[in-house]
């Protein structure tokens, strides 16, 4: 499509609106309320531009492109407009330092200035210098703001993660679509007019109005009304890596911000993070372990690395075959993965394992076909199922679950059967629709309908027996099968078979077959206290990680681990691809693959000399992946609920990510998960004697 | 009443319509017919009419009584009319609790219908009777006599809560007709018509019909837009209260053209009574099978929901509206997509005033080459325009577009009252401005409005006499227009304030001369700048006042005088000492106790303390006028 | 709960089940959230916090979204309202025939600001945009009873005649 621009010929696909056009052409048009990530708005009139057969003046954020068009963005009365309007702007937004005759002179006062609880000018705003108002009145080339400051000075408001400064807000309401864009809508516009704001009902905080704290409207805000606080006052950063958030298996890239060595920020990059990713890497930097660890007199003490690791290869060394095991999880790099199952199998002639299961080939994205998905993955793995909710599955969902509640169709069945509702989901797809449990007949014909050569996604969060029913399923349906994994390489360690034996290796820990143990990336005492004894047990337990863990507490040695953000390694993506971690911050421990190998090496045993993971990723390259879906599907037991008794079922949180090692560190997201809640049903409370309309009695859980 | 299947029952339906309507007015006891739209009810016309009713059944004597909405003759109401057997229907009005006994006396008693209280005999082809010598048809009246009454062409005639009364005057034989017609052959009539929205915009109907038509999709959307914002009209509110069929009649021929299945109307929540009468004319109009599924037999199906709007003068505004009716704040969005192709719930959306809704029955009946012989230009056939403010005889009336103000002013309103001078009219609301005195003989259509700085709007007009302050009225409007901005655009909903701050200033005596520069400034930037309507013709009132009475603002600047004693800070109340008698009411009823003086001796009052409420002045026994309100020198 | 609680033919019922009533009620379920508040609020008289809550969790929308659109229209009470209600017309018309006076002394009678009730929860004074009755200025609701041509010496008898 052709269009004339300022005179200059363009061509630009048709569709996009005349702002992008012209910034194809090289031609800048101010604009604060339009993102290219956000529907178009044409809120803040800075865009206005001319077009020929369009009266007045139209917003080039708004209009589309059309055949033969002819745009004038730079005229004297559009300046003029443009400079009347952003003044106006700057009259309800802290300006002084746009006329300060000192400005630039000030740097002495302004970390005094600072601590003053409201912006006053851009110096003192943790925008300042990555604001687009101040792009604006660049661009615009305004100098002075004659109109008067009306109404008053508003309170900052202060929440997990981010404050919000109204005072800075142009209500440019790019947040709001933002949230929209979630499908949350947590804030909205309140009032209206002058006195409109942005905000939530009666000014509750985001954490009581259904937020969840994405950080979506912190990225698009043109101003400083919305910051970071951990970073408030970082400034620009001096580089950004692109890597891969190291939580769940949506494996989204993220841009970290670093300035001085330090991670200051976490930026999407062409993902839609989640609050683990954008704001849970706090972790980074804090209480890490940086020298290993050695017990003596059964104090953990520091120690060199030479000393710790000829201890721990010394002492393993007694420990080979079925007296041994390691275990691991796939929050840990392929190379590290591979390394470990090397070194379990080549020097202790033993097992490594990891709980991880996953499907290998496939991610929910790829899938054809209609849906079925079971599983709470707005919290398991919240962009993934950002995905999925915008294409109107079929939900089961014993909860109200935020994917359910908007769900194309939402089957119910109690508590516990879920299995028993997807067994009877794909008897309907074989013509017998009958009910199941809670969901009647009429509700498993109409899903069934239009699941012929549909998927299956299976969350995290289900069990075994789910699993087996949805992969029945799928068979039935003709379709795929999707086994969500829980970690970012999920994949990578179900790819080397990890999962095959841990149970076995778990019931060995227990039941006391295990003389020893290497644990790296899992926090296994953390999630199940109830193991605490079998390791302590141990005759020798090694442990690597970043931070002196429950688990490590109870270790012979421990090793500091470097994080996901200290080295250079891969993932292994769905579909077979590899996705880079690179690299960004000075490492304070070893990577995971080093320590082993080190290990390996000074057990004697060949291969272990790599000299970087490239060498690691080289070697496993010739190596196949395992690929038998039922394997995949794990076969870790499930207690069977005992009849009459009440059902707890445990669900996942957003806040809390697996056993909450990592994620407890971050004071917002610990704030966040302070209270455990817990559901019933008002008819259960009732008969158990709890007055069902009493909220907020507390519950004892005998663990 | 059985159901209309086709178009030959329907005509069935009207022929014993029509006979009952006949049956009414030539019965042999009396009928009292009571204007009960809003405007009578305030004027207390249910009490009338209860007296008179009391009256009669003191008298024994046997009567009919019936509804009515407005007629428009406003200014005389409560209207009650009268119809003795053979006799004319006569309209009474200016009736009060106290009068209509005497009315009572005069009418049945004594057989004088044409008496003090007679303001004319409403001649209808229907009543044959010897005309009574020197009683006027009310046709003769000078506020009717200039009008041509097509969108209110049953206002203040029929029951608006009985359909029969609007079949009995052809009512829905239009939709028959243009079911007859191909849905491309209604749109063409309309547009051979001329006839343009009569919300304000004044975008011709049938090429925004057409728009719609060609829009793809199967489901479209028809919206009355009933929201009558302009806080000084009530065109819309008279012709649902007293004429809600025609309006329904309109929307079914417009959702046949276009090929919609689904109307709305919009309306606001501070019209109960309109909300009412549509409320029960949806109903009739189901039972009858007029609504509902295949009209007529013709396999057309069409319904109307009602959506009452919730107080936002910015849900006039169409994207605003449609938000509204979806659940959503009514805020504005800009164009395209154009509501013909992407409007309510994303489906194409044609929405329509509700006079111009009323006028297609007509139209259609009548063709559109008849409709387009009324008007001039590009403004064709009538326009509903409600007279009010500062002027003898306010009402709703309907004349021929083209007519001028002078006239409207003058020959139907009756000019303004007292011995004030005619300062202006402010045509359009808050988004119009003020035509001066200067300029009356401007013809009102869509044109020569807008050239003037204002527009026709809605087509309210309010006259304004000497006593009105014009920086004080756009202050008004400004005030008005800055609390109805919806927020999202900044022009609108900062550089209104910004306006009405420099107003405020202004009008305190506390401006300087450059703040007119400013003023204007604002005031361009936000006519260009803003999203939607609204802010685009926000600073429309200022604008013209700016153009027309500039020399009133520099007075209010540089001398802090406001020459029509209007903005406080710049007057001051005094007590004449050679007329004070010293009654003492001024002091009590001062709220700021800033009025001193003993009972009998002279009173004064204490400028420091008086908050110039005008309490005194007002209390202030007519024969004493001694309080009195001066220019004061601004401190 | 207590002070969201409702009475309906004897039963004591909560504001969320009595939400749910309400929205069965309704004609259409599109668009529901403005006809349902409107319900609400002839309902209770107001919009409280707990209706707001029970009318998002009906209509599973945010809260935030609900007090945003409550917040929008005018219409909305989110306080209590007194018993009875004056609502003076500022319409142009109005406006410029005296209802700026009439405002100024219904509010300097009751000693409230417009939009205020006062405290013995009595009176709630209100101005409207435009009842529509600009032809019989000043116009004033009180009680939904409209009355035009409101002299200031009228004032009296319409307060007196609402106990």
């Amino acid at each position: 499509m052709r269009l004339k621009i300022d005179g200059q010929e363009v061509e630009v696909p048709p569709g996009i609106m005349v702002k992008d056009a012209a910034k194809r052409a090289g031609i800048r048009i101010p604009g604060l309320c339009d993102h290219p990530e956000l529907e178009p708005y044409g809120g803040c009139r800075l865009c206005l531009v001319e077009i020929d057969g369009i009266r007045g003046y139209p917003s080039s954020c708004t209009t589309p492109v059309s055949e033969g068009m002819a745009v004038r963005t730079d005229t004297p009365a559009l300046r003029n407009l443009r400079r009347t309007i952003l003044e106006m702007l700057l009259s309800q937004h802290p300006c002084i330092c746009l006329t300060c005759e000192r400005a630039g002179k000030c740097d002495d006062i302004r970390e005094a200035m600072r601590k003053v609880p409201q912006s006053m000018g851009c110096r003192y705003c943790p925008k300042d210098q990555r604001c687009e108002l101040q792009e604006a009145v660049e661009l615009i080339g305004l100098t002075k703001v004659e109109l008067p400051h009306l109404g008053d000075i508003k309170e900052v408001v202060r929440g997990p993660f981010f404050d919000r400064d109204p005072n800075l807000c142009i209500l440019c309401g790019r947040c709001i679509r933002a949230c929209e864009d979630r499908g949350l809508g947590v804030i909205s516009f309140i009032f209206r007019g002058f006195d409109a704001e942005i905000g939530t009902a009666y000014e509750k905080p985001l954490e009581d109005s259904g937020c969840r704290f994405c950080g979506a409207c912190v990225d698009v805000c043109p101003t400083g009304a919305l910051a970071e606080r951990g970073s408030k006052w970082a400034g620009v950063p001096e580089e950004m890596v692109v890597t891969i958030c190291p939580y769940c298996s949506s494996n989204c890239q993220i841009g970290l911000e670093i300035s001085k060595g330090r991670m200051i920020r976490v930026k999407p990059e062409e993902s839609k993070l989640c609050v683990r990713g954008r704001f849970g890497l706090e972790f980074l930097g804090r209480n890490r372990i940086q020298r290993p660890l050695v017990k003596k007199n059964g104090r953990l003490v520091e120690a060199s690395w030479e000393d710790a690791l000829d201890y721990a290869a010394k002492e393993l060394s007694l420990h080979r075959k079925d007296r041994f095991a390691l275990f691991t999880s796939g929050i840990l790099t392929n190379e590290a993965l591979y390394v470990a199952k090397k070194f379990a199998s080549q020097v202790m002639m033993s097992e490594a394992v990891a709980p991880d299961v996953s499907s290998l080939d496939s991610r929910p994205e790829d899938l054809p076909g209609p849906m079925v998905v079971v599983g709470d993955l707005a919290k398991t793995n919240p962009a993934t199922e950002l995905w999925i909710r915008s294409q109107k599955p079929v939900v089961v969902s014993a909860f109200g679950t935020l994917l359910a509640r908007q769900a194309g169709q939402w089957l119910r069945p109690n508590p516990g059967e879920e299995a028993l509702l997807l067994a009877s989901l794909a008897q309907a797809l074989k013509g017998r629709v009958e009910a199941a449990g809670s969901v009647s007949s009429e509700e498993i014909g109409r899903a069934a309908r239009g699941l012929q050569g549909g998927s299956v996604v299976v969350g995290p969060d289900c069990g075994p027996k789910v699993r087996k029913a949805a992969s029945d399923l799928a068979k039935s349906a003709g379709g795929r099968l999707c086994l969500v994994g829980r970690n970012c390489n999920s994949r990578g360690a179900a790819a080397l078979g990890l999962n095959l034996k841990y149970d076995q290796a778990l019931k060995a820990l227990s039941s006391g077959g295990l003389r020893a143990a290497c644990i790296a990336g899992c926090n296994p005492v953390r999630a199940q206290p109830e193991l605490a004894e079998a390791l302590s047990g141990l005759d020798f337990l090694v442990v690597q990680d970043l931070f002196l863990t429950e688990t490590a507490r109870l270790a012979d040695v421990v090793f500091p681990a470097a994080s996901f953000s200290e080295v250079d390694g891969t993932f292994l993506g769905p579909g077979g691809k590899i996705l880079q971690l690179r690299q960004a911050t000075p490492p304070l421990g070893k990577p995971d693959w080093q320590i082993l190998a080190e290990l390996g090496r000074r057990m004697g045993a060949i291969g272990f000399d790599f000299c970087d993971h490239k060498a690691v990723r080289e070697e496993m390259q010739t190596l196949d992946r395992a690929e038998q879906t039922d394997l995949l599907l794990g076969s870790f037991e499930e207690k069977e609920p005992s009849k009459g008794s009440p059902l707890l079922v445990e669900g996942p949180s957003l806040f809390q990510f697996g056993s909450g090692t990592r994620t407890s560190r971050v004071s917002d997201l610990q704030y966040l998960t302070r209270e455990p809640v817990m559901e019933i049903n008002a008819e259960d409370a009732k008969e158990m004697g709890l007055e069902s309309r009493v909220h907020g009695g507390k519950v004892r859980r005998d663990v | 009443m059985k159901r209309a299947s086709d178009a030959q029952a329907l005509q069935e339906i009207q022929k014993d319509a029509k006979k009952a309507w006949l049956e009414l007015l030539q019965g042999e006891h009396p009928l009292i017919c009571t204007g009960l739209s809003t405007c009578g009810i305030s004027a207390k016309a249910s009490e009338c009419q209860l007296g008179i009713e009391s009256e009669l059944a003191d008298r024994g004597i046997a009567f009919r009584s019936m509804k009515v909405g407005c007629l428009g003759l406003c200014y005389a109401e409560p209207l009650i009319y009268i119809k003795m057997p053979n006799r004319p229907l006569v309209c009474y009005g200016h009736l009060h609790l106290h009068n209509i006994a005497s009315l009572v006396d005069a009418v049945f008693d004594n057989n004088n219908i044409n008496n003090n209280l007679t303001l004319g005999a409403i001649d209808l082809p229907e009543i044959k009777v010897l005309p009574v010598p020197g009683l006027l048809s009310l046709w003769e009246h000078p506020m009717i006599k200039p009008q041509v009454r097509i969108a209110l062409r049953n206002c203040g005639l029929i029951d608006p809560e009985d359909i029969r009364h609007y079949l009995a005057h052809g009512g829905y034989a239009s939709l028959a007709k243009a079911l007859a017609m191909k849905p491309e052959e209604v749109i063409a009539e309309v547009k051979i018509s001329g006839l343009r929205g009569r919300g304000g915009a004044g975008f011709p109907t049938g090429t925004k019909w057409e728009f719609c038509r060609r829009a793809p999709g199967k489901e479209k959307y028809l919206i009355c837009n009933a929201d009558e914002g302009d806080p000084g009209a009530f065109m819309d509110r008279s012709i649902l209260e007293g004429d809600p069929h025609a309006v329904l009649e309109g929307m079914l021929i417009a959702a046949y053209a276009i090929g919609c299945h689904q109307g709305y109307i919009y309306c606001r929540a501070e019209y109960p009574l309109a909300l009412k009468r549509l409320d029960i004319a949806l109903q009739e109009a189901r039972e009858l099978g007029l609504l509902g599924e295949d009209i007529l037999g013709s396999g057309m199906s069409f319904d109307i929901s009602i959506k009452e709007g919730a107080g936002a003068f910015v849900c006039g505004e169409e994207t605003a509206l449609m938000a509204s009716i979806e659940g959503r704040r009514g805020m504005p969005r800009t164009r395209p997509p154009f509501p013909a192709n992407s409007g309510l719930w994303g489906k194409p959306t044609n929405i329509n005033n509700v006079e111009t809704l009323a006028n297609l029955a007509q139209i259609i009946d009548r063709g559109g080459k008849w409709y387009s012989s009324f008007g001039v230009g590009r403004s064709r056939g009538t326009k509903t325009l409600s007279l009010a403010g500062a002027v003898r005889r306010p009402g709703l009336i309907e004349v021929p577009m083209g007519m001028t103000l002078q006239q409207i002013i003058f020959e139907i309103g009756g000019g303004v009252p007292g011995d004030k001078a005619c300062k202006g009219v402010l045509t359009g609301g808050p988004s119009g401005g003020c035509i001066p005195y200067f300029s009356l003989d401007v013809p009102v259509d869509y044109e020569s409005l807008t050239e003037k700085g204002s527009i026709m709007g809605s087509g309210s007009m309010i006259i304004i006499d000497e006593d009105i302050c014009i920086v004080d009225l756009a202050k008004f409007f400004l005030t008005f227009t800055q609390r109805e901005s919806c927020g999202k655009c900044t022009p609108c909903r900062i550089g209104t304030r910004q306006m009405l701050a420099i107003l405020e200033k202004i009008s305190e005596g506390q401006a300087v001369i450059g703040d007119i520069a400013r003023l204007e400034g604002l005031a361009n930037a936000v006519k260009n700048g803003s999203l939607c309507g609204l802010g685009g013709t926000a600073p429309n009132p200022v604008l013209t006042a700016l153009r027309y009475f500039r020399e009133e603002f520099e007075e209010h600047i540089l001398n802090k005088i406001c020459p029509s004693l209007v903005c406080k800070n710049l007057v001051a109340y005094t007590i004449d000492p050679e007329r004070c008698k010293g009654c003492g009411l001024c002091k009590e009823s001062c709220p700021a106790g800033a009025i001193l003086g003993e009972k009998k001796a002279v009173h004064t009052i204490n400028a420091v303390a008086c908050i110039k409420c005008g309490a005194c002045m007002a209390v202030c026994p007519e024969k004493f006028k001694a309080v009195a309100k001066e220019v004061a020198r601004c401190a | 709960m207590n002070q969201a609680a409702v009475t309906i033919m004897g039963l004591e019922i909560g504001i969320e089940e009595r939400v749910r009533q309400l929205l069965e009620c309704l004609p259409e379920k599109d668009g529901a959230l403005i006809p349902l508040l409107q319900r609400v609020q002839s309902d209770q008289g107001f919009i409280s916090p707990e209706a707001v809550k029970a009318v998002a969790e009906e209509l599973d929308v945010s809260e935030s979204i609900v007090y945003g659109v409550a917040t929008f229209y005018a219409e909305f009470k989110l306080v209590r309202p007194g018993k009875h209600h004056l609502k003076v017309c500022l319409g142009t018309s109005c406006y410029l025939r005296g209802g700026q006076s009439l405002l100024d002394h219904f509010s300097r009678k009751l000693g409230i600001r417009p939009g205020k009730t006062t405290e013995d929860g009595k009176f709630s004074l209100e101005t409207v945009a435009c009842l529509g009755c600009c032809s019989r200025s000043p116009a004033m609701a009180v009680d939904n009873v409209i009355y035009g041509g409101v002299s200031l010496d009228q004032t009296d008898s319409i307060l007196a005649g609402l106990d």
